[in-house]
């Protein structure tokens, strides 16, 4: 089986997602890791992005096309699946190849209900952060460049940098995720969610709750209307844990929840649950993490 | 400026999705049905962008089965001027692709400027149509958008990415996939339900648009309710310092995730 | 006594009449032309009410001795009723110095009398109401230069009187045969002489042409309440007070709410010209109380002044519609739905205004038509619609809640005698679920008959109808109403004082007509027929518990004993009062009018406020009980907000019986 991995960079780097899918494009079978390159400091479109990659397929075409699924990387895939006609496959948690066909697990209806679907090979498929565990310090594997050209009709104008972008690993892919709600009772108290987040090397999230007022960018939403995160751990502060929230986050490996309130539904489906005033509890665990994970 | 919004009817947020007998569909029973909440964005921008530029018509577009109208009248109730059902035997499990080429042929006869649509269905989270109307129609797209205006010689283009926008521009006609618009999708007046009600809706047969109805496209092969967590471990009462030691030593030792 | 008006002075008084009438008159008639622009409303049901609502508040000034105004009601009671009768003694004089005839009556020396005291008792009352506008004004009373004026006319004419009256005696031109009343009496003496007479002329003059002074002033300012209390007080809404007008065939209409001022009634702009300014609406409110840009009484006089404004304008172009209510310049939607609809307004009203009607009229507008409601409002009418609960939780998972208790729903048991409609916050709050619980408890331990709808239960729209979207209420009352009668059901329990006060009041307007009560008076009759019995917990002295009256049970409804009896039968609890914040002067938790769902943006949460009260009244309390849901989650939010959980602890009335059952078991199995 011949399988392409599109990978995405991050500064200089492979992102994670996408060693973790060439790791899984390994078990699979023969694989070429592949980079769209743009023309100069222009970004691409990802329509640009598979035109060139159908190009490169109608040359010689493999059986699976693996992309990690990313936002940038489900566009891509989905607009090259159907530049192909090929069978697509979205958001996998779990991939494999059976009697000519791709089979996945991935979740339907906003995460209620776990789906194996099939379709015929060839196919492209995005798959989700965490199909495979990779070791972080392991050789990340070669790849070749692939030059895109702009395609007519749209071109880049510019980029706006949002307000509230830092140095923190972007939602969707993080492997720990840090999230508070309005037992944070202000956006002022918000340190010492940023600290448990450091320490952690955790992405930040939010309830609707808090984006909605104001407190938090809709960035970090998490749930039905915000971002679904898969990390595997999510550590909620201060949520109380409606249906809406849950179903973004409550894939999650790990669930650890905080909350001053013991009827809380989040306590009720969380792995380790801590009845508290976070304004307390939070600081002295981000203290005991410090310690155990060697970064004192 | 002319915009036409493709919308699925999906089952409503607030509904608790069950698993079938048969293990490969939903219970369809009884449940409230309703726009797909990106696609709710989606006819947000499209109207806001109506009620800066009053001459702009909107309209909606929808494939599915004969109940996918309360979807087009809840659309057009929020403001949308016209609405159409393609619809027909088949209809509602046509695959992503063969949807997106019979909703390409409307397009192509309705003629919009921009199509607009959320960027993922909240059934099938799948993320395809979108892109695959583009591909078909042979327009560029831009996907996780949050914005668009006109500008001279085209429109400006939001897409949402780490750390900010990208703004493209298109020259043409695009497509747009939805992720968000900044104000809430907005709540119908009630005259606005009221003429929505009597709106005509056309109706076109699906098997009209596309020849190959029967192509294959993803098969089920089980649906499972996701696995029912099990209630973990519950620290109270305690000292505060001692439970952020104790769960500290639990992520690292026992779940492994530090 | 004969009047000074002999001859050509009789022609000159019946000209001054006809100028200081016709001023009036022709005011009046515009005034009555611009509330005739306000739409049509039948005002006539329940004569016999009517009727005795007239006797009472308007003659016996009852809403004027509510505490804490109890001796400012006494000073205005007896300047109306001394009006009341000298304004009889005026219409003596005009005919007597016009046609010299006499009203029956008034030369007796009982009537001398009477006007004597009332002038007195006036004169000293006008006396108190300067001296507290000048030196002890309350902060929301509204005093203008007019109202000095009127208290100024007033008192011409009472110390006019007893000069004339005294000269009258002086002068010898009173008619022999009675005593001479005190006042008039004491002074006689003083003005005999040769200057009685004159004396006389002068003061019946002054006090003549003052009257009609005063009647040509009246109808340009606040005052004209003295006339519009009448009709005001007569044509009063009967309507319970927690039901709203019915839209009638919402379908065929094309405008909802108040658009403009047309669509307000009637009624509604005379409440506009009643209003005395007083500002005992506003002193009551709780929103204006915590700093929210609420105040009833501007709402009423910003309607009032919009009319006069553009009612000359809706009166020459029947196409014209003028600004509507909700946006007149002063009026902003955030006003609107910062109200509560606690009805503190209305019960304080002595003149019987309808605050609560007007701005539900102008939400009406704003929900219905421009889809104005605040966001966080519009998302809770969008899960009603669609999952039929304010919170947008699974329908599937409305009788979760009962799982393995063994109640009934009616489906399983069809011929229960009680339905018990539990509700959308007892359903799917979790503290609110153990009050459900805790009623189900003791209805079966008093050996009654019910059954639940379950999943057939939909919410009954009581939000939708207070943020405005009438629309919606009836949908969703309609839909309760449709599985009620399927069921046959005619008795209904409610533990929520909105479920309870819709079902009962409102859903009749659609043909829903049911027994219904609020599950503490059912509780209290349950107790006194002896079926139900409690044990004091062992050990331990009572727990003092404070009582906190629901607006929707309480001004709503009337219903003030049944909570508190049931307290005073639970043994090993000690009721307490809110002082002075009780019964119908109870201060809101702040969930009223759909404002559940709605932030507060500005000043102190309301909910927190009672909590203040809580803590102010100092009575010792350990537990504050109410009989509603919304109340209990409010003041739990409250005592969590404050950190005083270890202090008071918030609970329903039906949990402090539910704890003390004999024979208290887990199950809830029935008879």
């Amino acid at each position: 089986m011949k399988i392409w991995v599109v990978a995405e960079k991050k500064g200089a780097e492979l992102r994670r997602i996408s060693k973790e899918a060439a790791a899984k494009a390994a078990e699979l079978g023969e694989v070429e890791v592949l980079e769209l390159h743009g023309s100069g400091e222009q970004r691409s479109s990802s329509h640009a992005g598979a035109s060139a990659l159908a190009a490169r397929a109608a040359a010689s075409p493999p059986d699976l096309i693996v992309v990690g699924a990313t936002p940038a990387g489900r566009d891509l895939a989905a607009r090259l699946a159907a530049k192909l006609g090929w069978t697509y496959l979205s958001e996998c948690a779990e991939l494999r190849v059976e009697d000519g066909r791709a089979v996945a697990v991935r979740s339907m209806y906003a995460g209620k209900v776990r789906a194996t679907i099939a379709g015929a090979l060839p196919a492209v498929v995005s798959v989700r952060a965490g199909i495979m565990t990779v070791v972080d310090d392991a050789p990340p594997p070669r790849t070749e460049a692939v030059q895109v050209a702009a395609e007519a009709g749209l071109e880049f104008v510019r980029f706006e940098e949002s307000k509230a972008s830092g140095i923190r690993v972007p939602l969707g892919e993080a492997r720990v995720v840090v999230s508070a709600g309005r037992g944070l009772k202000g956006p002022e108290n918000w340190k010492i969610v940023e600290d448990l987040a450091d320490v952690l090397g955790a992405a930040i999230g939010a309830s609707r709750a808090v984006t909605d007022a104001g407190w938090r960018p809709n960035e970090e939403q998490v749930g039905q209307t915000g971002k679904t995160v898969t990390p595997d751990l999510y550590v909620a502060l201060g949520i109380s844990g409606a249906i809406q929230h849950l179903a973004g986050m409550s894939s999650s490996k790990v669930i650890v929840a905080v909350n001053k309130d013991p009827d809380a539904d989040l306590l009720k489906i969380a792995d380790y649950a801590v009845v508290a005033d976070l304004f307390e509890f939070v600081p002295a665990l981000t203290e005991e993490l410090r310690a155990v994970m060697g970064k004192a | 400026m002319k915009l036409l919004v493709c919308v699925k009817q999906v089952p409503d947020s607030t509904v608790r999705v069950k698993v079938a007998a048969d293990k490969r569909t939903i219970v369809t029973e009884g449940i409230t049905w309703a726009i797909s909440p990106y696609d709710e964005y989606a006819i947000e921008l499209a109207l806001e962008h109506k009620d800066a530029d009053p001459g702009t018509t909107v309209s909606v577009v929808t494939l599915g089965p004969a109940r996918a109208r309360d979807a087009l009248r809840q659309a057009l109730a929020m403001g949308c001027d016209d609405a159409m059902l393609v619809t027909g035997a088949g209809a509602e499990t046509l695959g992503g692709l063969a949807t997106a080429r019979a909703l390409a042929k409307v397009i192509e006869e309705a003629r919009p400027d921009l199509v607009l649509c959320g960027k993922q269905a909240s059934d099938d989270d799948q993320g395809l149509v979108g892109q695959a109307l583009a591909e078909t129609l042979g327009w560029p797209h831009v996907a996780i958008v949050t914005k668009f205006t006109s500008v001279t010689g085209g429109t400006e283009i939001w897409r949402e990415v780490e750390g900010g926008h990208e703004v493209w521009k298109a020259a043409g006609p695009a497509v747009l996939t939805v992720q968000k618009s900044e104000k809430d999708p907005r709540y119908p007046s009630l005259p606005g339900i009221m003429k929505a009600k009597k709106k005509e809706i056309p109706e076109k047969d699906v098997s009209s648009l596309i020849p190959d109805l029967a192509s294959p496209g993803l098969e089920i092969i089980s649906l499972e309710p996701p696995p029912v967590r099990k209630a973990g471990r519950v620290m109270k009462d305690g000292d505060v310092k001692a439970m952020a030691a104790e769960l500290a030593k639990l992520l690292r030792d026992e779940a492994k995730v530090v | 006594m004969t009047a000074p008006t002999q001859g050509l002075l009789a022609v000159v008084l019946a000209l001054a009449a006809a100028v200081g009438f016709g001023i009036s008159g022709y005011r009046v008639w515009r005034l009555y032309r611009y509330m005739r622009l306000g739409r049509d409303e039948d005002r006539t049901d329940q004569p016999a009410r009517r009727l005795r609502d007239e006797l009472v508040i308007y003659l016996g000034q009852s809403k004027l001795f509510k505490r804490p105004y109890l001796v400012r009601g006494i000073a205005h009671a007896l300047i109306f009723w001394g009006f009341l009768v000298i304004t009889l003694g005026t219409v003596d004089l005009l005919l007597n110095g016009i046609f010299g005839i006499h009203v029956p009556g008034t030369e007796t020396g009982l009537f001398a009398w009477t006007i004597d005291l009332f002038a007195i008792a006036v004169l000293g009352s006008i006396a108190l109401a300067v001296v507290r506008r000048l030196f002890f004004r309350p902060p929301r009373m509204h005093v203008a230069a007019g109202g000095y004026a009127i208290l100024a006319l007033i008192g011409v004419l009472m110390l006019s009187l007893l000069v004339f009256e005294s000269a009258g005696i002086a002068a010898e031109l009173v008619k022999k045969g009675f005593t001479p009343p005190p006042l008039a009496g004491l002074f006689a003496p003083v003005v005999r002489g040769p200057y009685a007479e004159a004396l006389f002329t002068g003061a019946w003059w002054v006090h003549v042409l003052t009257v009609l002074g005063f009647a040509a002033y009246l109808p340009h300012t606040k005052h004209l309440h003295i006339v519009t209390t009448l009709p005001n007080v007569l044509f009063r809404s009967q309507r319970p007070r927690g039901a709203l007008r019915p839209i009638p065939d919402l379908e065929e209409q094309e405008s909802f709410g108040a658009a403009t001022l047309r669509d307000l009634s009637w009624k509604q702009h005379l409440d506009g010209y009643t209003c005395t300014e007083c500002g005992r609406c506003s002193d009551q409110c709780p929103a204006l109380a915590t700093g929210k840009p609420l105040d009833p009484q501007k709402i009423v006089l910003d309607l009032r002044d919009l009319l006069l404004r553009e009612g000359d304008a809706l009166m020459r172009d029947p196409q014209a519609t003028g600004t509507p209510p909700a946006h007149q310049s002063d009026l902003k939607p955030e006003e609107l739905f910062a109200c509560t609809t606690c009805a503190a307004c209305v019960e304080a009203c002595p003149v019987t205004i309808e605050h609560v009607d007007k701005i539900v009229d102008m939400r009406r507008f704003l929900t219905m038509m421009e889809s104005a409601a605040p966001p966080e409002a519009q998302r809770a009418l969008q899960n009603i619609e669609r999952a039929g609960n304010p919170w947008g939780e699974p329908r599937e998972a409305r009788a979760d809640w009962a799982e393995g208790l063994g109640i009934p729903t009616f489906a399983e048991r069809p011929d229960a005698e009680y339905l018990y409609f539990v509700g959308c916050a007892a359903s799917y709050d979790r503290r609110n679920q153990r009050v459900a619980k805790a009623l189900a408890e003791i209805l079966t331990s008093a050996g009654l008959s019910f059954a639940i709808l379950g999943r057939e239960e939909t919410c009954n729209g009581d939000p939708a109808r207070r943020i405005g979207n009438e629309y919606l209420w009836q949908m969703q009352a309609q839909a309760n109403i449709e599985t009620f009668d399927r069921y046959t059901v005619r008795k209904v329990i409610a533990s929520c004082p909105h479920c309870f006060n819709t079902i009962a009041n409102e859903f009749p307007q659609l043909g829903g007509k049911y027994e219904v009560v609020h599950a503490l008076t059912l509780v209290d009759e349950l107790i006194r027929d002896g079926r139900i019995t409690m044990t004091r917990e062992s050990g331990g002295a009572d727990e003092v518990t404070a009582y906190h009256d629901p607006c929707y049970l309480g001004r709503h409804n009337q219903i003030y004993d049944a909570p508190r009896d049931v307290m005073d039968a639970v043994p090993g609890v000690q009721r307490v009062e809110i002082e002075p914040h009780a019964r119908e002067r109870g201060f809101c938790c702040g969930a009223g009018g759909g404002r559940m769902w709605m932030e507060e943006q500005v000043g102190q949460r309301v909910n927190h406020r009672r909590i203040d009260q809580l803590r102010a009244a100092q009575a010792g309390a350990t537990k504050v009980a109410s009989g509603c849901p919304f109340c209990l989650i409010m003041l739990e939010e409250g005592v969590g907000a404050k950190g005083l959980q270890e202090q008071v602890q918030p609970v329903d009335v039906l949990e402090l019986v539910a704890d003390r059952l004999v024979g208290r078991s887990e199950g809830v199995t029935q008879p």
